[in-house]
Parts: C-alpha cells; sequence; structure tokens
C-alpha cells in the first residue's frame, strides 16, 4: 500500500508531466529556398539545403533538444523564390502573416536584402546559411538579419592570395552588377589595392546577361594578355562565363581562373570542359563529432553517400546548421525564462555560441556576420561518374586568417 | 573476332530496327506547377494538381499501363513552381524544352500558358494544361503545340450570366483582369449580357495584383451608385482582394448578389470568406464513378489530407491526373501503330485521343486546343464551415445535355442569409 505522501508525490509527478506536455509548444518556421533559378535552371543546392533543414527539425525534434517543444517547416511554408528579387517582399510578407517565428534560407545575396528589409520593418528574423554579399554586414542597417557564413570579402581575398601565390600581378575581374557581384568586386578591388596586384580589365555586366555578351566580353579578354582571371557571378552566369572560355579555348596551361561559385553537376559538357581546372573558394569544414554524426544522418535520411568537398554537401551542412542556431536561441530565450517570441529570439541569436556541423557557431558583435569561419580553396577537376570533382587544395587558418596551400 | 561481329550485328539491329518495343523507354515530362502564387501565397489547388500528377505517374508506371517496356517520368528538377506567373514562364519552359522532355505539363494558369505555349512552337514540343482556360489558347493556328483537358473559358463565364438573368438581374457591375485570361473572359461577359439584356452599369478592367486599395475604391464607387450584382472575372489572388473589400464595405448582405469566375481555396482568408459568402462560380461537374472515389482515396492518402470533393482544388487534382493519363493513351496509340514516339507525333496523336477519365469523357475538339462537352456545374459557397476549419461549396446548378442550366434553388445560400 503506497503511503499518503508518496500518493501526494506521485500525483504531483503526473500533474508535472500532464502540465509540461500542456504547454509544450510548436514553433513554426518559414523558408525561402531555391530550387530553380528564374530562368528555370535546376539548382541542385538547393534541393540540399532543404535536405540539411529537414535532417536538422528531425534532430531537434526526435532528440527533444527543445525540452518538449517542438519547430516546424511546413511544405506550404517554403517557397521557391528562384533567387531571384522579383515579389520576394511580398514573399517574405506572405511568410510574416504565417506568423513564423523566423524565417530561414534566403541564401542568395540580392534577394536576402530585400528580405532583411522587410524583416526589420514587420520584426522578424531571417537567417541565411548562403547570402554573403559583404552589404549585409551590417547589424545597424539590417538588425533583423544574420547569418552562418562570412561576408564575400574574405572569400574574395583568400582568392586572391592564391592568385598571388601563383605569381599574378595584375589580373581582369568579371562581375555581375547585383548587390552581391559589386560588392564582391569592391572587396576584390581593395585587396588588390593592398596586395599590389594590378586590376587591368573589368567587365560588368547584369545577371542573366545573354551568351553572346558574354562571349563578346570573353573575345574582348582573349586579346590581351591577361592570365589570372576572376569572376563573381552567380552559377548561371558563372555557367556561361565558362561556356565562353570554353568556346574560345582559353582554358589552357598558361591561364588561371578564380570563380565565386562551384558549379553543379547539372552543367553543360561544354561549360565543364572551359571550366577544369579552376579554383572557387567554399566554406571550410573541420573536422568534428558534430560533422561525422551529421554524416551519419545526411547518409542515413538521403541515402547518398556524403562527399564533404562537394558543394551541395557543405551548403546541406550550412542549411543545418542555420536550424540548429534557431534551436539554440529558442533554447536560451527558455533558459532566461523569457518568452519565445521574435524579439526575444533575434536577441538570443547575436548571443549563442556552439558547436554545429561546421564548426564553431558565434557571431561577432555589431555585426550579422558569423566568425571564425575556416574557408576552404576548391580546385574543379572535372566531371566523374556523373559527380563535379573538387579537390581542396588551400584552407585557412581560423588563428591568423592565413591561407596555406595544401597541395597542387 | 566473332564476338565483335555479333556485337556489331546487334548493334546494327537496333540502329535500323524501328520497331520501338525493342528496348524500353522513359518518356520524361517537365512540369510547370504553382505551389505558391507570386506573393508567396500557398496555391493548394496547385500542391493538389502537382501530387495529383505524379499520382497518375506511379499508377502508369506501376500498372503497366504503357507495356512492360515504357514509363513516364517527371523529375523534381523538371518540375519547376512558376508561381502561376507570366514574368520568366518562357524562359522557364525553354529550360525545360532543351532538357529534352517530350512534353511539358502543368502550365495551370492561362497568362503564363500563352507565354508557354509561343516558346513551344519554336521547340516544337506539346505543352498540356489541367487548367488555363484562356479563350485566345483555343486557337490551333496560334498556338500549334498546345491542348488542354478543359473547355475554354467562355463555356464557362456564360453561364454566370444565364445563372444573373435566371435570378431576375438586370443590371450589374462588371470587374474583370487585363491579362490574356481576363480580356477573353471580358469578351464572353460582353456577349453574354447583350444577348441577356443586362446592363453592365459599372466596369473595371485592371492588371493582375492591382493593390487593395484601388480595388477598395472600384467597390466603394460601386456601391455609392446603388448597384447590387457584381461579376468579377480574374485569377484568384484579385478574386480574393474583391471578396475582402467587399467584406469591408458590407455589400455582402441580403438583396446583393455576386458571381466570379474561380472558387476561392478551402484555406481563404476570414475577411475574404465573409465577403464572398453566398457567391456563384462555375467548375467542372465531376459525375460521381467509382474511379472518382477511388482517385479521391489515393489523393488524400498522397496528401496526407482529409479531401473535400466540392472544393477548387479537388477539381484542379483531378483535371491534373486526367491530363497525364491523356499523356499516356497518346503513346499508347503511337505505341500500337509501331509508330516511333516523339513531340510530333504526341501532339497529333493526344488530339485523338478519347478516353474515360475521372473528370468524364476526354477528347478534344479537332478545331480547336479544347476539351470538348466537358460537363459543367455553379458552385456556391456556404461560407467557412467551422468543423472542416475551411470554406465549403455546394454545386447549386448543372448544365443539361442540350446545354441549359439546371438550377436546383434549394440549395441556394445568397449572400446576407
Amino acid at each position: 500500500m503506497m503511503s499518503f505522501l508518496k500518493q501526494i508525490k506521485l500525483c504531483f509527478v503526473l500533474l508535472s508531466i500532464i502540465l509540461g506536455q500542456a504547454s509544450a509548444d510548436v514553433y513554426y518556421l518559414g523558408g525561402m529556398f531555391t530550387q530553380h533559378y528564374r530562368d528555370g535552371t535546376y539548382a541542385e543546392w538547393g534541393k540540399y539545403s532543404r535536405l540539411g533543414v529537414n535532417i536538422a527539425i528531425k534532430h531537434v525534434n526526435d532528440d527533444d533538444l527543445l525540452d518538449g517543444d517542438k519547430i516546424f517547416m511546413p511544405d506550404e511554408n517554403i517557397i521557391d523564390y528562384h533567387c531571384w528579387n522579383e515579389n520576394v517582399e511580398l514573399m517574405t510578407q506572405s511568410l510574416i502573416k504565417k506568423n513564423v517565428l523566423a524565417i530561414v534560407g534566403a541564401e542568395c545575396s540580392d534577394p536576402a536584402v530585400l528580405m532583411a528589409n522587410v524583416a526589420a520593418d514587420e520584426n522578424v528574423p531571417i537567417i541565411s546559411y548562403g547570402a554573403n554579399a559583404s552589404v549585409l554586414s551590417s547589424e545597424k542597417n539590417f538588425p533583423w538579419f544574420l547569418r552562418v557564413i562570412t561576408p564575400s570579402k574574405k572569400y574574395e581575398k583568400h582568392l586572391l592570395d592564391l592568385a598571388s601565390k601563383y605569381g599574378a600581378r595584375e589580373i581582369a575581374v568579371f562581375h555581375t552588377t547585383d548587390t552581391w557581384g559589386t560588392g564582391g568586386a569592391l572587396a576584390l578591388q581593395n585587396a588588390a589595392l593592398e596586395m599590389n596586384i594590378n586590376i587591368a580589365r573589368v567587365f560588368s555586366f547584369p545577371r542573366d546577361t545573354s551568351q553572346t555578351i558574354i562571349d563578346d566580353h570573353i573575345k574582348a579578354l582573349s586579346e590581351t594578355n591577361l592570365k589570372h582571371i576572376f569572376l563573381i557571378s552567380p552559377t548561371p552566369d558563372t555557367v556561361k562565363f565558362f561556356k565562353g572560355i570554353n568556346k574560345y579555348d582559353l582554358n589552357k596551361s598558361e591561364y588561371k581562373f578564380y570563380a565565386s561559385e562551384m558549379i553543379l553537376n547539372n552543367t553543360p559538357m561544354d561549360a565543364i570542359d572551359g571550366a577544369t581546372g579552376y579554383f572557387s573558394p567554399i566554406a571550410g569544414l573541420p573536422d568534428s563529432e558534430e560533422l561525422d554524426n551529421y554524416v551519419k544522418m545526411y547518409e542515413k535520411i538521403s541515402g547518398e553517400t556524403a562527399d564533404l568537398n562537394s558543394a551541395n554537401f557543405i551548403y546541406s551542412v550550412l542549411s543545418y546548421d542555420q536550424i540548429l542556431l534557431v534551436s539554440e536561441a529558442i533554447k536560451s530565450t527558455k533558459i532566461k525564462n523569457l518568452e519565445v517570441s521574435r524579439k526575444n529570439i533575434m536577441s538570443e541569436l547575436r548571443q549563442v555560441s556552439f558547436f554545429g556541423a561546421s564548426g564553431k557557431i558565434s557571431f561577432q558583435n555589431g555585426s550579422n556576420d558569423r566568425l571564425n569561419m575556416p574557408i576552404n580553396i576548391m580546385k574543379f577537376t572535372g566531371k566523374k561518374d556523373g559527380k563535379m570533382r573538387f579537390t581542396r587544395i588551400a584552407q585557412t587558418d581560423t588563428i591568423f586568417n592565413e591561407l596555406r596551400l595544401i597541395k597542387e | 573476332m566473332n564476338k565483335v561481329i555479333k556485337a556489331l550485328f546487334l548493334v546494327l539491329i537496333f540502329i535500323i530496327n524501328p520497331d520501338k518495343n525493342l528496348y524500353s523507354e522513359i518518356y520524361n515530362l517537365g512540369g510547370m506547377y504553382t505551389y505558391h502564387y507570386h506573393d508567396g501565397r500557398y496555391a493548394d489547388w496547385g500542391d493538389y494538381a502537382r501530387e495529383a500528377a505524379f499520382l497518375a505517374i506511379e499508377e502508369i508506371n506501376s500498372s503497366n499501363f504503357l507495356g512492360h517496356e515504357h514509363s513516364l517520368q517527371l523529375l523534381p528538377e523538371n518540375t519547376i513552381d512558376y508561381h502561376c506567373w507570366p514574368s520568366n514562364a518562357a524562359k522557364m519552359a525553354e529550360t525545360l524544352f532543351q532538357n529534352d522532355i517530350l512534353i511539358l505539363t502543368g502550365a495551370d494558369c492561362s497568362s503564363p500558358a500563352v507565354e508557354i505555349s509561343k516558346i513551344a512552337s519554336k521547340y516544337k514540343i506539346p505543352v498540356i494544361s489541367n487548367g488555363a482556360n484562356a479563350s485566345s489558347l483555343s486557337s490551333r493556328e496560334d498556338f500549334p503545340w498546345f491542348i488542354r483537358v478543359v473547355t475554354p473559358s467562355e463555356e464557362y463565364d456564360r453561364y454566370l450570366i444565364e445563372l444573373a438573368h435566371s435570378m431576375g438581374i438586370n443590371e450589374i457591375a462588371y470587374l474583370y483582369t487585363t491579362d490574356a485570361w481576363g480580356l477573353g473572359a471580358r469578351k464572353v461577359i460582353h456577349d453574354s449580357v447583350n444577348k441577356k439584356n443586362i446592363l453592365i452599369k459599372k466596369e473595371f478592367g485592371f492588371k493582375r495584383d492591382t493593390n487593395q486599395e484601388t480595388i477598395n475604391d472600384y467597390i466603394s464607387e460601386i456601391i455609392s451608385v446603388g448597384i447590387k450584382s457584381i461579376v468579377i472575372t480574374g485569377p484568384t489572388p484579385d478574386t480574393v482582394r474583391i471578396f475582402k473589400s467587399l467584406d469591408k464595405y458590407e455589400f455582402n448582405k441580403k438583396g446583393n448578389t455576386i458571381f466570379a469566375t474561380e472558387m476561392i481555396s478551402a484555406d481563404e482568408s476570414i475577411d475574404a470568406v465573409n465577403g464572398s459568402t453566398g457567391y456563384f462560380a462555375p467548375m467542372t461537374f465531376l459525375e460521381n464513378t467509382e474511379e472518382l472515389s477511388q482517385f479521391k482515396i489515393e489523393l488524400s492518402s498522397k496528401l496526407d489530407k482529409e479531401i473535400d470533393i466540392n472544393s477548387k482544388a479537388f477539381f484542379y487534382g483531378a483535371l491534373s491526373y486526367d491530363h497525364i493519363y491523356t499523356i499516356a493513351h497518346a503513346i499508347n496509340s503511337i505505341n500500337s501503330k509501331n509508330h516511333v514516339v516523339t513531340p510530333q507525333s504526341l501532339m497529333d496523336s493526344l488530339r485523338k485521343v478519347d478516353f474515360n477519365g475521372v473528370t468524364g469523357r476526354v477528347y478534344f475538339s479537332q478545331k480547336s486546343n479544347d476539351r470538348i462537352n466537358m460537363p459543367l456545374q455553379i458552385m456556391n459557397s456556404h461560407g467557412f464551415d467551422e468543423s472542416s476549419n475551411s470554406v465549403k461549396f455546394e454545386s447549386v446548378a448543372t448544365v443539361s445535355s442540350d446545354g441549359n442550366l439546371v438550377v436546383d434553388h434549394s440549395k441556394i445560400l445568397l449572400p446576407g442569409y
């Protein structure tokens, strides 16, 4: 027979459980993710970034990281905005009207600027795993925006470091005239000035410029003696650039190409031929238990073998980490006994510090940028067995932030 | 050496033998479906249409409908959410055509479908639509590579005017969008009111996605001159704005009537639902067959949602299911003649397809791109239903075989009741 005291205790425990269950909250997220570019080109990385989100949400909910609370992002809340500006404000507002706690994705810089402006008007956090335009760094200008990556100026700087190691004294720069392309070109210009490298020619063009115009630029390039060529543009324009390089037969040993985007599996053969041997920067993934765990979950859910050097996999990791960041911020808000509101989450997002699958995630004061993110420089070695093959040839060290060659 | 000769001999047989049954074929489809409108609002009907297309493909393949050797394929990379929006629709379609697809499916919104069909003519690849009903798309001369499993909007819209006439309405205000579809509908409405001696006392044409304030001004003006009946032909988002405005200005009351060419989605915002309660909208009539019931069960399972068979989303799902089966029937017809399945032979064969789908008999006019003799009904909004947390529609009229509207007045719920 149970004592009266024990019965009271048991009732108390049961009550706690019931109350605990009754007060479990569900936090809805909105997603702005690209599946196709605006011209209909399939953005394969978009599929993997959504996979990263699904893995993260499953992990957070199944492993009860939020003490009974859950996060969800229903398919209805995931909009394919085609990595394009048109209607992005309206789309963002539609998600905000659905009472989402935060919006994730926002991987393309120009649209991310528009989303961040709407978010600032409506006081809703926007977290990006890919928009790296320098302009987005300012907390003052974009107080409701945050990203789990570093700005592009660091990427461009390290590409130039690499060119310098290969003896470049003058370069040609191709860039798109969107926020990201212009910001990247400016960062490159500043770095070139510091390193005493001459930018001898600049070719700028709007996103989605026709192949004919790009070809004309390449033809003009071929008539110069410039051998170190930089390209800062989104993937569809990058593909057109390499088609032009192939057309004018510039993919020769005396040339070196440095482009900000890694090309994808569905790239046409003529672009692959033009691109073979080019260099591209991407987030580095330091070895860690968190990364190992992610690889296991990734392989189990996707049924694919993780290729740690592929852009698709790296984007999936960053996308996974953006969800963990939200989860950490919710956890932190709850620990402080604060209401899990958009405002409190935004404040906590800036203060969290944790180890995600892509390494330590924390943020610089007054900035929207992730701190100390390692960067790798990859060399494209061609397409084999249906996959694009990239080899890591240089990496930054997180202490001195210097680029070190691994192998050629 | 003998082995090499044998191998060469086999290769030669494959090259010169026109019998396609010697090897299996995967027919690659492209898809342009709407999952969200361009303003980010979820389009449930587009979701249903896309899932119904995938359901049909799975069934066709698992049942060996095309024979053991052949199958249909709609890859995610070939399925684009074009947001029911014309800008970039042609570019998106072009990218799909360059992916070596046999045919493009979906294309459910009229204005983008016009752009898609133009580029299809350049690439000579068929486009089959499950929902684009702009009158302009009927023309085989203008759109030789387009076909649709729906009838053109004039078949729908004229019955709205006929219903208004049967209710003794003799003057209306008319609101329409100025896109291809809206202008086609305007012509139909004008022809119909002329025949029925109904006066259009006020008329407002506006661009798709005109802002709420402008729409409010139109409605305010309509109310100020005492018009009691409103007819709307515009895409759903614009129709919803008008309904919101009708709610704002309390037009939805006894004595007033509302007719619109689009059914609103089940999860529409409450002010739009309140503004539209009692309105009439035309839709395909779905006969209650065993096939339809089975389709409902399978789609419900695939979507993991309860389905209302009177919802707009379900109609679009059924039409989408049938548009994929139309392709399968056309391919079977080509293969049965031992001809090669090419975009050209498929386009020719599509025009001759005749089968009973879940939406009834599917066959096409030989003079236009339109499905013919498609049964129609008029749906009536009964407003928000708390039990299902969605908008409820009731079928209140059907079109008889001789083309007359048969109205069941007992089922009608008018505004304010």
